[in-house]
């Protein structure tokens, strides 16, 4: 067998016996690291940024129409809040 | 399993497992290059880690268009040029002799005189020689990288390179008789 392929062989099997372990370690959790920084930043700068510019006296970017008033949200307006499932006719649910 | 379709399986669920298998299958392959390279242990130990979140990082970049190995090698060499580089342990190492050739005449040294050394002596003599030649030994006979390949990698053509090669290996074997005399080579 050619001597640098032994070589090769020796230095890849020490690198398998000493540091194969520790390296895959090291890079699973710097990939989670990153991949947890990544998710955060996601998720909160849409939110971060429309705090800003609503401070700033500006609109948001994304404005949701979906976020209702009571008013808007219960046609009739009373003042009443909604009935809870299965009561019908003022009766008391029991449980 | 194939390389792609882990990679697949991969990007789909971050599956530990099949980071797991990719890792363990080039993991020493990547060092054994960092080593040819960095020459240094701790620094090829480092310089793995660096290379495999780099690799995982981009996963997503690659399209499948070359095989998956000639990716994460291009990866480790670009990296480990950089390295050197950044260390200024540049490329102009090996310009150097290139720049200054020695005046004596280059004897041609056949590969098996080389590659049928024993594996001991071998590596006294590669610590021994300079980097460039170790460098550029390493990357011939250990990676099998070809003369092109090289050439490409230094920024240098290729009779340039088959130059280079033939005295490191005119050093490395004058260096051998210094320091085995009368040593046999390995059948």
């Amino acid at each position: 067998m050619n001597s640098f392929l032994q070589l090769q062989e020796e230095d890849a099997n020490k690198f398998v016996r000493v540091y194969q372990d520790d390296v895959r370690h090291h890079v699973a959790s710097r990939l989670n690291t990153v991949r947890l920084i990544s998710d955060i930043f996601e998720h909160f700068f849409p939110r971060l940024s429309d705090t800003v510019t609503v401070m700033m006296g500006g609109d948001t970017i994304d404005a949701e129409d979906v976020y209702l008033t009571v008013q808007e949200a219960d046609p009739s307006g009373g003042d009443t809040p909604p009935r809870p499932p299965g009561a019908n006719n003022d009766e008391d649910i029991t449980r | 399993m194939e390389d792609l379709d882990i990679i697949t399986a991969y990007r789909e669920k971050r599956n530990g497992i099949c980071f797991r298998l990719l890792h363990d299958r080039y993991a020493s392959k990547i060092y054994g290059k960092a080593l040819t390279m960095l020459k240094k242990e701790a620094t090829a130990k480092d310089a793995t880690q660096e290379i495999f979140t780099k690799i995982f990082l981009s996963l997503g970049k690659f399209g499948g268009q070359s095989k998956f190995s000639t990716w994460v090698y291009s990866i480790t060499y670009n990296y480990c040029i950089d390295l050197i580089r950044k260390e200024k342990r540049s490329r102009d190492i090996f310009a150097d002799e290139v720049e200054n050739p020695p005046d004596v005449e280059v004897e041609e040294v056949s590969d098996e005189a080389l590659t049928t050394t024993k594996v001991n002596e071998l590596r006294v003599v590669l610590r021994e020689i300079s980097e460039a030649d170790r460098t550029l030994l390493l990357m011939k006979y250990k990676d099998g990288v070809k003369i092109r390949e090289i050439a490409k990698m230094l920024g240098k053509n290729d009779s340039t390179v088959k130059m280079q090669l033939k005295r490191a290996k005119e050093k490395a074997k004058r260096k051998h008789e210094a320091l085995f005399p009368g040593a046999k080579p390995e059948r």
